[in-house]
């Protein structure tokens, strides 16, 4: 449980980064409405399949590829998935 | 000497004509999309634009090499009704990322040359074995259908108005009647007489409702917000049905809690409860139950009411709130209705700020709820 939190808020810690004060607010929204839970119960396994969901909104906000790409491959290595995520 | 390897050669073969199958399945999906009638869309991971037909090319006005790799939310715009651009999280192609389906939905796209374009587009997400790789969409054009829209708005609005006045003078003249100013009617006489009248005011309703649509739907609905004292007024409405739930022997339970006053429209408040209560009773059986409910929540006033009615079927349960949409199963039951007043119900809570939604079971019920802000209590009654 604290570990499943301390993951929630390394995401967050992350998303920061690019979004600044919405990024809680995203990354909640996209737990609740991907994985149907709470965010605070984030686990690496539902990190890896909200990845992909991840990058799709993002890729809205800004078209700044690098940037998403770098996004991408911090939540990757946050969930222990190997190797950089595909990209277009 | 190097010797050939027949093995290699072999999957050299294989290979190469696995690529070229693979190369026509590609030509046939991109002759497919291209070919397709509505304008449609492809993007990829980082949301930008990697196929676009012809249709999609002539409605927005751009060419093929404007929009060919480039950022989807930033060359294709997505507007309202007044030409600004929507935020992107109220953009469909938003919702249907987050939802991870399809999402159909109205809106309105800048073409190359500022001007806004009404569509209908649906958006979907498309995967790649499992994983959500871009979306595609595909639109039409509706401003045909809206001006259609608007020109049946406008029969209606000219059609009621010229109603009411000869109606008026035929109520007049049949309530003379009635009363006797035509000399004594017998019996019989003074029966026809009664039906005219009934049927009279059947119609006046019917017309009234419709010029409010025809009002709401202009934007010509004053909102004259005041001090409003809700429960005061659902009493009243109450008051008014009474004959009516007597007639059905229909049991009204309300639970109404003392609230201070709401800054809201009077008028349209009492419209909202005359329609919501009239709807109950219309559609509940003989010795049902209606349960009303009026109180505080977090934003506002919570409203609810719940009939022991024959409900609404679950296939149509997303049209409730359609002008003119009647439920398949009261058809029969009540040949009277016109299948305005939940709509107006809904354009006058959206008018208000607030909100309606509704729960139902065919044959046990359905409960309707509306919140409605409480307002800036401190301000002077009567300022907008």
């Amino acid at each position: 449980m604290t570990k499943s939190s301390r993951l929630y808020d390394e995401v967050i810690a992350v998303t920061d980064d690019y979004l600044g004060p919405a990024a809680e607010r995203f990354v909640a929204r996209q737990i609740t409405t991907h994985l149907h839970k709470s965010p605070e119960k984030l686990t690496r396994t539902d990190l890896r399949k909200l990845i992909d969901w991840i990058k799709l909104a993002i890729s809205l906000l800004t078209d700044d590829v690098e940037a998403v790409d770098k996004y991408i491959d911090s939540l990757t290595r946050l969930a222990g998935r190997k190797g950089s995520h595909p990209t277009r | 000497m190097t010797s050939r390897n027949p093995g290699t050669i072999s999957a050299r073969k294989s290979s190469s004509a696995e690529a070229a199958m693979l190369e026509a399945e590609r030509a046939r999906a991109d002759a497919l999309f291209l070919s397709i009638g509505d304008g449609a869309i492809s993007t990829d991971s980082h949301g930008m634009i990697t196929r676009i037909n012809r249709a999609a090319l002539d409605m927005l006005g751009f060419s093929r090499e404007e929009l060919l790799g480039t950022w989807f939310p930033k060359s294709i715009v997505a507007v309202d009704e007044h030409n600004r651009p929507l935020d992107i999280a109220d953009r469909p192609i938003s919702q249907a990322f987050l939802s991870g389906r399809p999402v159909s939905a109205k809106s309105f796209y800048r073409r190359k040359d500022g001007m806004s374009l009404p569509i209908a587009l649906t958006v979907s997400p498309y995967m790649l074995e499992g994983r959500p790789v871009g979306a595609v969409q595909v639109f039409r054009d509706i401003t045909a259908e809206l001006e259609i829209d608007r020109a049946k708005d406008e029969f209606i609005s000219l059609a009621s108005h010229q109603l009411r006045t000869p109606l008026t003078i035929i109520r007049t003249y049949s309530e003379m009647l009635a009363n006797g100013f035509g000399g004594e009617l017998n019996e019989r006489q003074a029966a026809y007489v009664d039906a005219v009248n009934v049927s009279i005011v059947r119609m006046a309703t019917l017309i009234n409702s419709l010029l409010s649509v025809a009002r709401i739907e202009s934007g010509q609905v004053r909102i004259d917000r005041k001090k409003t004292d809700l429960v005061a007024i659902l009493q009243s409405v109450i008051d008014e049905m009474a004959p009516r739930l007597q007639e059905k022997s229909i049991r009204l339970k309300s639970s109404l809690d003392p609230l201070p006053p709401v800054v809201t429209d009077q008028v349209l408040a009492k419209e909202i409860f005359v329609n919501l209560l009239s709807n109950a009773i219309k559609y509940t059986p003989e010795n049902g139950t209606i349960k009303l409910q009026l109180g505080r929540q977090d934003k506002g006033i919570l409203f609810s009411i719940e009939d022991s009615g024959y409900g609404i079927p679950k296939t149509e349960q997303n049209k409730v709130f359609s002008k003119f949409y009647r439920g398949s199963n009261i058809l029969k039951k009540d040949t009277d209705g016109t299948g305005i007043g939940l709509y107006l119900v809904k354009r006058i809570i959206q008018n208000l700020d607030g909100d309606i939604w509704f729960k139902s079971r065919e044959h046990h019920g359905t409960t309707f709820y509306c919140t409605l802000p409480a307002g800036r209590t401190s301000r002077p009654a009567g300022v907008d």
